[in-house]
């Protein structure tokens, strides 16, 4: 079984790299020796979406995607795992900007010419504050979000795996 | 007074609004396209070495990264006086193909083809990538992504990275290209150059051949009035990469042409206190509002524009696609919605000057980068971005650290012009006493999507929707009508 872990995200925008971060974190913490046994898993970093997600998933069987979401809902640093099927309610289906369709279309569409593209797909929400100044630094309690959701990943994984393996990550420091 | 707020771009691109104002008796008195978001970018630059610039400022868009890397790079390079050396452009102009194959692909396909292939008014849950498919069947769906994925791999192959790259480096490229990587970028150019003739194939059976489109087209709700600028070689024929911009009349007669720190004395840019986003004009003519004709300062730098703006094509099956559209539309052609068949027209090329530049014997060279050795200073860099004209314009001081940074992007160009094409389509199809219906929504918005704007900023968080909302407000203040696009 293929996992891929991605996380999306602007290294430049605050809290919209939220998603770089935690990925970075879940790469280290399964180098650390606390991956799950018996899976592949992959972890990649995009600075875009849309079409740009069908470079990662080609032939995996999930897809874990971590992003900051300007949920309203939601508060800085909490999170969120979203039903994928209600993500895709949220699009047009043509394009959520003006340039580009939307991931899950754009996964649809690939797997609807008969790629290969991952039949689960989970979505981990992180609330943010600022996703506009321009700064390489996320805002406090989002940075301090990073730990908690790279350990909500790892558990993902671990379930994925088939409970093989989800090792318990002790706490840090 | 009534407004009508058309709100559908989302902050995956940036955030912007097209508001139209209407008349008590239903006529529509104006219409501005506003961007309310912050652009820091030039800010965000000062303090930092210049050699990191094109690293950082790719991260302004997702789109088109490898445009502002470019521009980006060239203009290290005049900071620093250094010339690159010959293989080194070769790869980085092969590089810029890939984008140029990938953006135009995604463009054509998932954004301009709905509007054509299942029609401007056909049902909105049908409207999309999907719908198409339904329609045209999977072997061209597959085409399609065959294609994209080709654009793509061509910028992995030559630069290892393709969003957000890091291939630039002062005084050229950060490695050489393999004899492997050569061989598969060379059967992957030759595959996209049959897609190319492939797409504009389709384009002639689906929208050349339909009378109703072609009235659409050549209608007068697209058309626009205005000068013309791209980047062209030394002998006039569009390029992507290098050469001179050049500035044509609504005659298509040439106006200026210009490189480098030169832009400074032709284009100026206007700012409106609705929009962070400027409107660049030409100090030849002046800013005279948002006016169309001979001596207005407002030009556009699109597809279409460069075609205008240029004498020709530099690869033969190119030129021969351009011969045969200014046969049938004349030149200058200021037909808004032909913007889209010359993308077509740059998509085919793009493909055979990918296959050209990697059949270069010259293209594995080992000798890729010029270390640099003079003062930094100033420098700019011009490139044609998929949406316009691109601009960076860096000072640093002696340890080459930037003081200033100017940056004019595509969009930016058009941003007056786009806002002159969605009036007039609204002029000519919001009727007075009629609902705004979501078939008049798209076909303003078509005025607008040909443009391919880009709105910065490459955040796309979750859920990364906001869907259009169009509000009409009576004069009294009461909302009178609600539209949602979900």
């Amino acid at each position: 079984m293929r996992i891929v872990v991605l996380g999306l995200g602007n290294p430049v925008l605050a809290d919209d790299a939220v998603g770089l971060e935690v990925a970075e974190r879940v790469e280290a913490l399964l180098a650390s020796g606390f991956a799950p046994a018996g899976v592949e898993i992959e972890v990649c970093r995009n600075e875009s979406g849309g079409w740009d997600v069908l470079d990662y998933v080609e032939d995996a069987d999930a897809l874990v995607l971590v992003d900051a979401s300007t949920d309203s809902t939601l508060a800085p640093g909490e999170l969120r795992w979203y039903d994928p099927r209600a993500l895709a309610c949220f699009t047009s289906g043509r394009l959520r900007g003006v340039h580009n369709i939307d991931m899950f279309t754009a996964i649809d569409y690939a797997r609807r010419m008969g790629t290969r593209v991952p039949a689960a797909i989970h979505v981990l929400g992180i609330g943010v504050e600022d996703v506009l100044t321009l700064t390489e630094e996320c805002t406090p309690r989002v940075r301090e979000a990073v730990e908690p959701a790279a350990r909500r990943v790892l558990e993902c994984l671990g379930r994925l795996a088939g409970g093989r393996g989800a090792a318990d990550v002790p706490e840090r420091g | 007074m009534k407004t009508v707020v058309i709100d559908p771009i989302t902050r995956l691109e940036g955030h912007g609004k097209i508001t139209l104002f209407l008349g008590d008796d239903g006529e529509l008195r104006n219409a501005y396209f506003q961007i309310p978001e912050l652009r820091g970018f030039e800010k965000f630059l000062e303090g930092r070495p210049v050699e990191e610039a094109p690293r950082i400022v790719p991260r302004i868009c997702g789109v088109c990264p490898a445009c502002h890397h470019m521009a980006s790079g060239k203009a290290v390079d005049a900071v620093y006086g250094v010339e690159i050396p010959p293989t080194a452009k070769k790869l980085r102009e092969l590089f810029f193909m890939g984008e140029f194959i990938h953006s135009h692909v995604a463009h054509f396909y998932a954004l301009s083809a709905p509007d054509f292939v299942l029609g401007p008014g056909s049902d909105k849950a049908q409207r999309h990538i999907l719908g198409i498919v339904d329609k045209v069947g999977l072997e061209i769906g597959g085409k399609v992504l065959t294609f994209r994925k080709h654009g793509h791999e061509i910028m992995k192959a030559v630069g290892g990275k393709c969003t957000h790259p890091v291939y630039n480096v002062p005084g050229g490229v950060s490695r050489p290209l393999s004899d492997e990587q050569r061989d598969a970028v060379e059967a992957m150019a030759r595959e996209c150059v049959e897609l190319g003739r492939f797409s504009l194939q389709l384009f002639d059976d689906v929208v050349l051949k339909n009378k109703a489109y072609l009235d659409i087209i050549t209608g007068p709700a697209y058309q626009l009035q205005v000068h013309d600028m791209g980047l062209v070689d030394d002998k006039n024929l569009v390029n992507f990469y290098d050469g001179k911009v050049r500035v044509t009349d609504v005659q298509g007669r040439e106006i200026v042409k210009y490189s480098g720190l030169e832009y400074l004395q032709h284009v100026a840019e206007h700012v409106e206190e609705y929009s962070y986003l400027k409107y660049p004009y030409l100090k030849k003519f002046g800013w005279k509002g948002f006016v169309e004709g001979a001596e207005s300062g407002v030009y556009r730098a699109t597809p279409l524009s460069r075609l205008n703006a240029a004498d020709g094509m530099a690869t033969p099956l190119a030129q021969v696609e351009y011969r045969r559209m200014y046969d049938l539309l004349g030149k200058p052609c200021n037909l808004t919605l032909a913007t889209h068949w010359a993308r077509l027209i740059e998509l085919l090329y793009s493909c055979e000057r990918a296959l050209e530049l990697v059949t270069d014997p010259q293209i594995t060279d080992r000798h890729v980068r010029n270390v640099p050795t003079g003062t930094p200073r100033e420098g700019v860099g011009i490139v044609e971005a998929q949406r316009g004209t691109l601009t960076h314009h860096y000072v640093t001081d002696e340890r080459g650290i930037i003081r200033k940074a100017n940056l004019i992007v595509g969009t930016t160009n058009n941003n007056a012009p786009i806002t002159m094409s969605i009036k007039k389509a609204a002029q000519h199809l919001v009727q007075k006493g009629k609902p705004v219906g979501e078939d008049v929504l798209n076909m303003i918005e078509m005025a607008f999507r040909a443009y391919d704007p880009c709105f910065s900023c490459a955040t796309h968080s979750l859920p990364g929707h906001m869907p259009m909302r169009v509000t009409v407000v009576g004069a009294d203040g009461d909302v009178v009508q609600v539209l949602e696009r979900s």
